[in-house]
C-alpha cells in the first residue's frame, strides 16, 4: 500500500479523491451498477433506439422474472444453500394455474392456489435439506428433475393455450398508471424482502446462518426453522414469477423456466451476494437481473448471432464478478 | 543458559504498517538472538500479532526491514519465511478441521515414499509415528493421531498446532497466545518443550496476557503499546506491575473482585447429570448470586458438562430443577429459553459471524432489543452497541467495524458483551478471559460481579484455577467425567484443587 496513490502516467490524484472514489467502488452492489451504467450509456450510443421508452420498458419487463427469483435466490445463497429447482418451480406453477383456470376454478382462487403450490414445493425442498440433511446442490437438483418429469408427464409436452381472460391477462400485461404490472410486483416484491433481510431479526438469522452456522445455533437461532423458511420464500417467489410469465404469454408451456436457475444465480452472484453465504445485496440481484437482458437485449439489437450472444454474456459474468470482488478486497485493505 | 551470539537471527527494523490509514504498528524495532525466549506483551489491540504476522509472511510492512540471518526479507510469502526457518503458531488457530491429526502435524510437509513430489505417494506409516511422538514424547499428551481434528476440545487443537510448528526443526518458533486453553499441566510441559529448543539455539518470541507465564519463561521482554515498543528489557529488570504500567500507560492492581453476595434461593439444580462417556453422574444446587466454578485437566469432562447445561451436549440421564420446577436442557433453545446463556470459549468456530461488523456480532442474539417501529432500529442498535463498547473498552474504529479486524481479545470482547446482552439469568461462561488483557480482565471480572450483585447466577468453567479460586462460591473438581469434589472457595486452596483434580485413577473408587 502507498500512501500516494498515482496513475500511470505518474500524475498524483489527491488522496482523499482517491480514498472516497475506493470506498464508493468498495461498497456491495456497486460494481455491478457500475457495470449497469456504463452498458447503458455504450448501448445508447451504438443504437438510437435503446434509449427510447419502448425498449427500456421491454427490457425493465424481461428482468421481472429473474429478478423476482433472484430476490429469493440471495436469501437461499446468503443462508450458504443454493436452490437449482427454480425454474422447474417457476414451470410446475404456471402449468398448474393454466390447467385450473382451462378447467374452470375462480381464477384468483387458482392464482392463490399456484402460489400455494410453489410456497409448498420450496417448503419441501427445506425439509429434505434440514430433515435429511442433504446437501441443497443435491436436494434441489433432485427437485428440479422431478418437478420435470411432473410437467412432461401431465401436459405430454403439449402447451396449455388459450388463457385469454382479462383478469388473468392483467398480471402479465395490464399497467398501473404509466407502470406494467409486473414491474409494480417486482416493486412490492423487493420492498417487502428487502425490509425482511435488513429490518427483521429473521433476515440477520439467515445471513448468520450462511457466515457461521454453528455460532448461529449457539446463539439460538433455530436452524430448522430458518432454512425452511427460506426455501419456501424462493418457491413461493418462482410461482410468482411463473403466474406473471403464464399470463404473459397466455399459455404455459413445458419449457418454462428451463434453464432459468442458472441465469437467477448468475443474477445474484453478479449483484454482490457472496456465493459461501454470509453477505446479500438484495438490490444487486435486481440491477444484476437488468444488467443480463439489457447485455441481451443491446446484443440483439446490435445484430449479434445467439450464438455469440452466449460468449459475450459469460465473459461479461467473469469480468464483472472478478472486477467487484477485486474493487471490494482493495477496499478492505488487504490486497 | 542462553549465550551471547554475534549476530542477532531476526532483525526486524523500522518497522510500521496501518490498516486503511489507521496505524497499527510505528518503527518498531525488534531484535532476536538464537538461544533466547523473548516476550512480547501489550494490551489487546497493540499489535503483537499485526508484528508477528509481519514477521511470519502473512502481512507485509509498510515500512522498514525485515532479516533472517542475515538474507532480506521481501514482500509478503509465508513460504519463504518458513523456507527460511519461521514456524509460528498464530492465535487463531489454523488447522483443517476435517483433516487428521497428523495430516494436519505434517500439512504442506507431507512425508512421501521416495522423492518428494507433490504426486508422490504418502508416506503415511511414518507421518503417524512421527506425529505420534512429537505429540506423546514431547507434549505430553495422549491424543488419537488418526482423529479428525474437528472432534478434539480446543485444548488439544492448541497443542497439535504446537506439535506442528515444532516438529521440524524451526529457527525462530513464534507462539502468539499459545496457552490461552492450556492447563497448568499442558503449559509445564510446553515450556519445558521451549527451554529445550532454547537450549538448542532456537530464537523464540511468546506472546501472552499472563505477566507470570512470561516472568518464568523469557529472558528478554518487549512491551508494546499502541503499536510502538516502549520497553525492551531482561525480564528479570522487570516487576510485574512494571510490565502492566508499560502496557497501560497506568497503574492497574490485579485483584479479584470478590464481594460476598448475599446468596438467594437455588435457580438451578441438577441431580446425577449424566452423557456417557464424558460426563457421569454431576450433582449441585447453583443459588441465586452464585459464581459456580468447574476446574479440570483437559479431558475432564468440564467443558462437556458446560455444554451440557447450554443444551448443545445434552445429558442422556439426570434431572434438572430450574427455580423449582423440573425441566429439560435438551437443545440450546430450550437452554435459552430458560434464560441459560452460554459463552462459548472457541470463538472462531462457534462464535464470531467474522463477514460482518461489531454491531452485528454483539446484537444478534438479543434482537428483540433493538427493535423500533419499523423493525431493526439502526438507531438503537447504534447506542446500544455504543454502550458496549465503552463499557468493554474495545478497541475498535466504530460498531461498523468488521469483526474479523479485531485483535483477538477485542473481539472476545464483543462475544461477552453478546452474551451478558441476551437477558440471562444463569450465565454460563467457558473461558470468558481468553485472550483479554490484563486491565480489561479486571474489568470483566468486575462485571460479573456486578452481575450477580444483580441477582444473576453464574457457572464459570475457566483452565485458570486462580480465577476460578478467586471470583466463585463453590467450585467442582472433576476428573475422568466425575465430580471428585465439592468445595467451598473460602475452604479450599491452589495445591488441594491440583492435587484432586490430577490423582491418578483409583485413588478414591
Ligand atoms: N486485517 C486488519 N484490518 C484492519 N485492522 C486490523 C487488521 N488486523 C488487525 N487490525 C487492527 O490492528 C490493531 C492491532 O491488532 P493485533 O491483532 O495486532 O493486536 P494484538 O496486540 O495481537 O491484540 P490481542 O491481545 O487482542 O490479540 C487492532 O486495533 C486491530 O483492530
Ligand atoms: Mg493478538
Amino acid at each position: 500500500m502507498t500512501s500516494t496513490p498515482t496513475v500511470p502516467s505518474g500524475r498524483v490524484i489527491a488522496p482523499r479523491a482517491m480514498a472516497g472514489l475506493r470506498r464508493v467502488v468498495g461498497l456491495p452492489g456497486a460494481g455491478v451498477t457500475i457495470a449497469f451504467l456504463v452498458l447503458c450509456v455504450a448501448l445508447a450510443f451504438a443504437s438510437d433506439y435503446f434509449l427510447t421508452v419502448g425498449n427500456l420498458t421491454v427490457v425493465l419487463r424481461q428482468s421481472v422474472w429473474v429478478a423476482i427469483m433472484g430476490i429469493g435466490m440471495t436469501f437461499v445463497i446468503g443462508m450458504g444453500e443454493i436452490d437449482l429447482s427454480v425454474g422447474a418451480i417457476l414451470g410446475i406453477s404456471g402449468l398448474a394455474a393454466a390447467i385450473w383456470i382451462q378447467s374452470g376454478v375462480n381464477i384468483y382462487l387458482a392464482v392463490v392456489a399456484a402460489l400455494l403450490l410453489g410456497a409448498v414445493i420450496g417448503a419441501c425442498n427445506g425439509l429434505l435439506v434440514t430433515i435429511l440433511h442433504l446437501p441443497s446442490f443435491v436436494a434441489t437438483l433432485g427437485a428440479m428433475s422431478v418437478l420435470r418429469g411432473i410437467i412432461m408427464v401431465i401436459t405430454g409436452g403439449v402447451p396449455v393455450y388459450g388463457l385469454r381472460y382479462p383478469e388473468f391477462q392483467f398480471i402479465g400485461q395490464g399497467f398501473i398508471g404509466p407502470f406494467p404490472f409486473p414491474v409494480v410486483i417486482l416493486a412490492a416484491v423487493f420492498a417487502v424482502f428487502a425490509y425482511v433481510l435488513y429490518r427483521t431479526p429473521f433476515g440477520r438469522h439467515v445471513l448468520s446462518i450462511g457466515s457461521n452456522a454453528h455460532a448461529a445455533r449457539l446463539a439460538g437461532i433455530s436452524l430448522t426453522a430458518v432454512r425452511v423458511t427460506v426455501f419456501m420464500i424462493s418457491g413461493l417467489l418462482c410461482a410468482i414469477a411463473g403466474v406473471i410469465l403464464a399470463s404473459r404469454s397466455e399459455a404455459a408451456t413445458a419449457d418454462a423456466g428451463q434453464g432459468m436457475e442458472l441465469d437467477v444465480i448468475a443474477a445474484t452472484i453478479i449483484g454482490g451476494t457472496v456465493m459461501t453465504g454470509g453477505k446479500a445485496v438484495l438490490y444487486g440481484t435486481v440491477v444484476g437481473a437488468m444488467l443480463m437482458t439489457t447485455i441481451r437485449n443491446g446484443l440483439n439489437l446490435l445484430g449479434v448471432s445467439p450464438l455469440w450472444q452466449q460468449v459475450v454474456i459469460g465473459a461479461f459474468i467473469i469480468i464483472s464478478v472478478a472486477g467487484s470482488m477485486l474493487a471490494s478486497r482493495r477496499a478492505d485493505g488487504d490486497a | 543458559m542462553p549465550s551471547t551470539p554475534s549476530m542477532p537471527v531476526v532483525e526486524m527494523t523500522g518497522i510500521g504498517k496501518s490498516f486503511g490509514g489507521v496505524p497499527v504498528l510505528r518503527n518498531v524495532d525488534l531484535r532476536l538472538d538464537s538461544g533466547t525466549v523473548v516476550g512480547l506483551l501489550g494490551a489487546n489491540g497493540a499489535g503483537k500479532s499485526t508484528l508477528i504476522k509481519i514477521l511470519s509472511g502473512v502481512y507485509s510492512a509498510d515500512s522498514g526491514t525485515i532479516s533472517v540471518d542475515g538474507q532480506h526479507l521481501g514482500s509478503a510469502s509465508v513460504t519463504e519465511a518458513q523456507r527460511l526457518g519461521i514456524r509460528t503458531v498464530h492465535q487463531e488457530l489454523s488447522l483443517v478441521p476435517s483433516l487428521r491429526v497428523y495430516e494436519n502435524v505434517y500439512l504442506h510437509a507431507e512425508l512421501t515414499k521416495g522423492r518428494r513430489t507433490p504426486f508422490a505417494p504418502l508416506d503415511r506409516e511414518t507421518m503417524i509415528r512421527e506425529s505420534r511422538h512429537v505429540l506423546r514424547d514431547v507434549l505430553g499428551i495422549e491424543v488419537d493421531v488418526r482423529a479428525t481434528v474437528e472432534d478434539l476440545p480446543i485444548a488439544t487443537r492448541q497443542l497439535v498446532e504446537i506439535a506442528r510448528a515444532v516438529h521440524e526443526r524451526a529457527k525462530v518458533l513464534v507462539l502468539d497466545e499459545p496457552t490461552t486453553s492450556l492447563e497448568a499441566r499442558e503449559k509445564a510441559q510446553l515450556f519445558q518443550v521451549v527451554r529445550d529448543l532454547r537450549n538448542q539455539g532456537v530464537a523464540v518470541i511468546f506472546i501472552s496476557h499472563h505477566l507470570d507465564e512470561v516472568t518464568d519463561l523469557c529472558d528478554r521482554t518487549i512491551v508494546l503499546r499502541d503499536g510502538a515498543v516502549v520497553v525492551d528489557a531482561p525480564t528479570a529488570e522487570l516487576s510485574a506491575r512494571d510490565m502492566v504500567t508499560a502496557m497501560t500507560g497506568r497503574l492497574v492492581d490485579h485483584q479479584y473482585p470478590k464481594k460476598q453476595v448475599q446468596l438467594g434461593e437455588p435457580v438451578l439444580a441438577v441431580d446425577g447429570l449424566t452423557r456417557e462417556p464424558v460426563y457421569r453422574d454431576v450433582s449441585f444446587v447453583l443459588r441465586r448470586g452464585e459464581i459456580l466454578g468447574v476446574v479440570g485437566l483437559a479431558g475432564s469432562g468440564k467443558t462437556e458438562l458446560i455444554r451440557g447445561l447450554a443444551g448443545s451436549l445434552p445429558a442422556a440421564s439426570g434431572s434438572v430443577t430450574r427455580n423449582g420446577s423440573a425441566v429439560r436442557l435438551g437443545s440450546i433453545r430450550q437452554a435459552r429459553r430458560l434464560s441459560l446463556i452460554y459463552l462459548p470459549s472457541d470463538r472462531k468456530v462457534a462464535g464470531i459471524f467474522p463477514e460482518h461488523s461489531v454491531a452485528w456480532n454483539t446484537t444478534i442474539s438479543a434482537l428483540q432489543r433493538i427493535m423500533g417501529r419499523f423493525g431493526l432500529s439502526p438507531a438503537r442498535e447504534l447506542s446500544t452497541v455504543n454502550a458496549a463498547i465503552d463499557e468493554y473498552g474495545m478497541k475498535v474504529s466504530g460498531p461498523d467495524q468488521v469483526i474479523s479486524r479485531l485483535s483477538g481479545g477485542n473481539q472476545q470482547k464483543v462475544m461477552l458483551a453478546r452474551s451478558l446482552l441476551g437477558n440471562a439469568d444463569v450465565l454460563l461462561l467457558e473461558d470468558p478471559t481468553r485472550g483479554i488483557d490484563v486491565a480489561a480482565k479486571n474489568d470483566v471480572y468486575e462485571l460479573i460481579t456486578s452481575l450477580v450483585e444483580a441477582g444473576k447466577s453464574v457457572v464459570l468453567v475457566s483452565s485458570e484455577e486462580t480465577e476460578v479460586l478467586g471470583m466463585c462460591d463453590q467450585i467442582l473438581v472433576m476428573r475422568e467425567g466425575r465430580v471428585r469434589a465439592n468445595l467451598a472457595a473460602g475452604d479450599t486452596s491452589l495445591p488441594q484443587i491440583r492435587l484432586i483434580a490430577m490423582s491418578s485413577e483409583g485413588d478414591d473408587e
